[in-house]
């Protein structure tokens, strides 16, 4: 699957810009960055990017929070969220993935195989898909 | 003095009576030989006064007789009544002795009551002082329990309270006072309205009361704000002989255990995100510079960028086993155990050791008898294990040694043996050195890396599949890690999937020098299910190819020393090698050396990593001969 845009939910404006140079290698320019759930929401809702890229401690919503009223809402609930957060321990994944995400990275990520590491993700979803 | 004894008295008397009959016979006699009346008459009369005076003699006598014996009687009466009377004894006659008798006997009894008073007093004494030391210590025994946060009874055989603590009468809302007349049943009955499973309480609290010798758990489980839930732990107490006493019944309060867990789980969680956060800008930013994509890297820079790589790896291995093994004691962790080949995953632990064996010159070798039999065991667990297990024993050996994996069917089991010669380790450290944070201080080649978490995490994966863990070392002469996995019946043997995972595994080698380009290769084979090996130049890349015979390989054109070219031309000119499908990577534009050489596929860098899985899976399915 070939991405062309990815919103990313990202307080940390170190991290945002790591993201976003790792994915410019790999060709994909268009990132929207959002610091909070609440701007991820609307965002999501507004520009309707291929995947969302969603980090869990955030001011205001947190992930988990942000994961689930995307999943809610039936213009955003199509669209992939895949968690890329610090948050590693076994029942946060399954919280991550039960909020509705496809996917869990966890964080520190190798950056230079990130956006092979969402595209797989993308992937089993739409091998899924097909089967 | 002259003693008249009474026997002789009844003697005289009897005497006396004896005469006078004599007399009166005598008398009779007369009488009838008598020739007149009147010597008749005297005879009669002195007769009769004789017989008078006798009686009156004998009634005298038994009257003094009498009011002697009364006199005992009433002194007899008097002892009774707690007195000691003293009578007189005026008579030289066995009345007279029995009065003397009584006398001494009053005396000796008085000396022996006055004995047994002045050892009642003192018994009473002791009694007074045992009796304030008991309580004394009674005192002091509720103060420790009261001191204790948790609920402790003391219960008799009868399980009736003895004595309980504060935090007792706070469980079961009980006065104090009210404690001691109660009973373990008689508490219970205190909160049955608010237990969640009351019956199976029930269950429980008849169990002790039927079997004495039991050390039984009670949880009370309180439907209540808060869920309080209390565990009421109970062993039996016995007397030198084996007689039970009663028992000890102490509570736990699980819902202070269970906030202490989730403060702990928060905590781990918090400093597990602090520490990832930065870490994940430091090794992203350190990633980019090293990949290219902040423009060209001078060899020094990137000498210092891989010095700053290599330590942010150990940091963030350091917090993810401080995750792993916080998972594994709380039996949260993942292992799903399966029927498995563990020559599989020794070969895949020696493959993704076989990097760090060779930077040391180490030789890995394994000895597998032919029909050892599958177990069951998470794969990647177990992997996980050996992995841990070669990288410490090739830390510790020296260059040149080898190590030696083992393996060998005992009992129901399956052991597992890793050997090195190394420098070994004394008897004091083997004692602990399945604890958490423990690490040999090797002082021969002073390396001492880690947190000390690898052989914790070891223990915790072997005990979680049924399995143990031990270890045998000398000082000099080296050690042994053996662990053991519970092996499968021979009708159970490796299910379908393990041996389709085998078929579709091939062994990669990946010949580069640049360690963040071949991360980038062997993630794009490792996620098509390969297994990946990595050779850092030409001669190691070449060693490798003949020790392992991988089913293809990527090859740097440049690498200093000897060169992607030499080992094109190396490999394919070898017999045993030649067929093996190649593809060159390169910064050179010109494939056609490459290829005229024996490359069969060519990838330029920097690498699009979606041309590299395309090329990857045509190689694999097409074999040697495909060109890209």
């Amino acid at each position: 699957m070939r991405i062309q845009r990815l919103l990313l939910a990202e307080d940390d404006p170190d991290i945002q810009k790591v993201v976003r140079m790792s994915l410019r290698v790999r060709g994909v320019t268009d990132v929207l960055l959002a610091d909070n759930g609440e701007d991820c929401l609307r965002l999501a809702k507004d520009k309707r990017p291929d995947v969302v890229l969603l980090d869990v401690m955030m001011p205001r919503m947190d992930g988990y929070e942000t994961c689930r009223r995307l999943k809610l809402d039936p213009e955003t609930r199509d669209i992939p969220v895949i968690f890329l957060t610090a948050k590693a321990q076994h029942f946060e994944m399954k919280r991550g993935l039960d909020a509705g995400a496809l996917g869990y990275l966890i964080k520190p990520f190798d950056p230079m195989t990130l956006h092979d590491q969402i595209v797989a993700v993308l992937d089993t979803r739409a091998e899924a898909a097909g089967a | 003095m002259l003693r008249f004894p009474l026997i002789r008295q009844f003697l005289l008397i009897a005497a006396v009576a004896c005469l006078l009959l004599v007399v009166q016979n005598a008398a009779s006699v007369m009488m009838v030989h008598a020739d007149n009346d009147q010597a008749r008459q005297w005879i009669t009369y002195s007769s009769v006064a004789l017989l008078v005076v006798l009686l009156g003699a004998a009634f005298l006598y038994s009257r003094v007789v009498s009011q002697k014996l009364r006199k005992i009687l009433r002194g007899m009466e008097a002892v009774r009544r707690g007195e000691y009377p003293k009578l007189l004894a005026d008579r030289q006659d066995d009345i007279g002795d029995i009065v003397r008798g009584f006398n001494q006997m009053v005396e000796e009894l008085r000396a022996r009551d006055e004995k047994l008073q002045s050892w009642a007093t003192k018994a009473e004494t002791q009694v007074e002082v045992l009796s304030h030391s008991v309580q004394a210590e009674r005192e002091k025994l509720g103060t420790v329990l009261d001191s204790i946060g948790e609920g402790v009874i003391v219960l008799d055989s009868d399980s009736k309270v003895l004595m309980a603590n504060w935090r007792v009468g706070e469980i079961f809302g009980v006065p104090m006072d009210a404690l001691r007349t109660t009973d373990l049943r008689m508490l219970v009955e205190q909160v049955r309205h608010r237990l969640v499973q009351p019956d199976e309480v029930d269950r429980k609290l008849h169990d002790l009361q039927q079997n004495p010798d039991l050390m039984g758990e009670i949880t009370l489980e309180l439907d209540e704000p808060g869920g309080q839930s209390i565990r009421l732990y109970c062993a039996p107490v016995r007397d030198n002989e084996g007689k039970l006493l009663g028992r000890i019944a102490t509570s736990l309060d699980l819902g202070k255990e269970r906030e202490m867990e989730r403060l702990k789980t928060e905590f781990i969680s918090t400093i597990s995100h602090e520490l990832r956060t930065p870490l994940t800008s430091i090794k992203g930013s350190l990633g980019l510079i090293r990949g290219g994509a902040a423009g060209n890297v001078s060899p020094d820079m990137r000498e210092l960028l891989e010095i700053a790589g290599t330590n942010t790896d150990r940091l963030i291995q350091v917090i993810n086993d401080i995750l792993d093994v916080v998972q594994l004691e709380r039996g949260q962790a993942r292992i799903r155990p399966l029927s498995m080949s563990l020559r599989e995953s020794v070969e895949h632990a020696m493959l993704a050791m076989s990097s760090r064996a060779h930077a040391r010159n180490i030789t890995v070798e394994s000895q597998f008898p032919a029909d050892l039999p599958a177990v069951k065991g998470d794969p990647k667990r177990v992997e996980q294990v050996l992995v841990n297990l070669l990288s410490n024993a090739i830390k510790f050996s020296e260059p040149g040694q080898r190590v030696v994996v083992n393996a060998k069917a005992e009992a129901d089991t399956v052991v597992l043996s890793v050997q090195d010669f190394g420098c070994g380790m004394n008897r004091e450290f083997l004692s602990r050195l399945f604890s958490k944070f423990e690490h040999a201080q090797d002082s021969l080649t002073r390396e001492s890396q880690g947190a000390g978490l690898g052989l914790a995490i070891c223990r915790h994966i072997v005990e979680a599949h049924g399995g143990q863990i031990w270890v045998e070392s000398e000082l000099g002469k080296g050690s042994t890690f053996h662990f053991s996995l519970p092996a499968l019946d021979r009708d159970r043997q490796l299910l379908p999937i393990n041996r389709r995972m085998s078929a579709q595994g091939k062994l990669v080698l990946v010949i580069e020098d640049d360690e963040d380009v071949a991360r980038v290769i062997s993630y794009v084979f490792e996620s098509l299910g390969n297994r990946v090996l990595v050779a850092r130049n030409g001669s190691e890349g070449i060693e490798m190819v003949k020790r392992h015979h991988p089913a293809m390989l990527t090859v740097d054109l440049m690498m200093p020393r000897v060169d992607g070219y030499q080992v094109l031309t190396e490999l394919r000119q070898n017999p045993e090698t030649k067929d093996i499908p190649i593809i060159c990577i390169s910064v050179e534009p010109d494939p056609r050396e490459a290829l005229a050489r024996g490359a069969d596929y060519f990838i330029e860098k920097p690498i699009a990593i979606e041309k590299l899985r395309e090329v990857a899976v045509k190689a694999m399915t097409a074999g040697a001969g495909g060109r890209a």
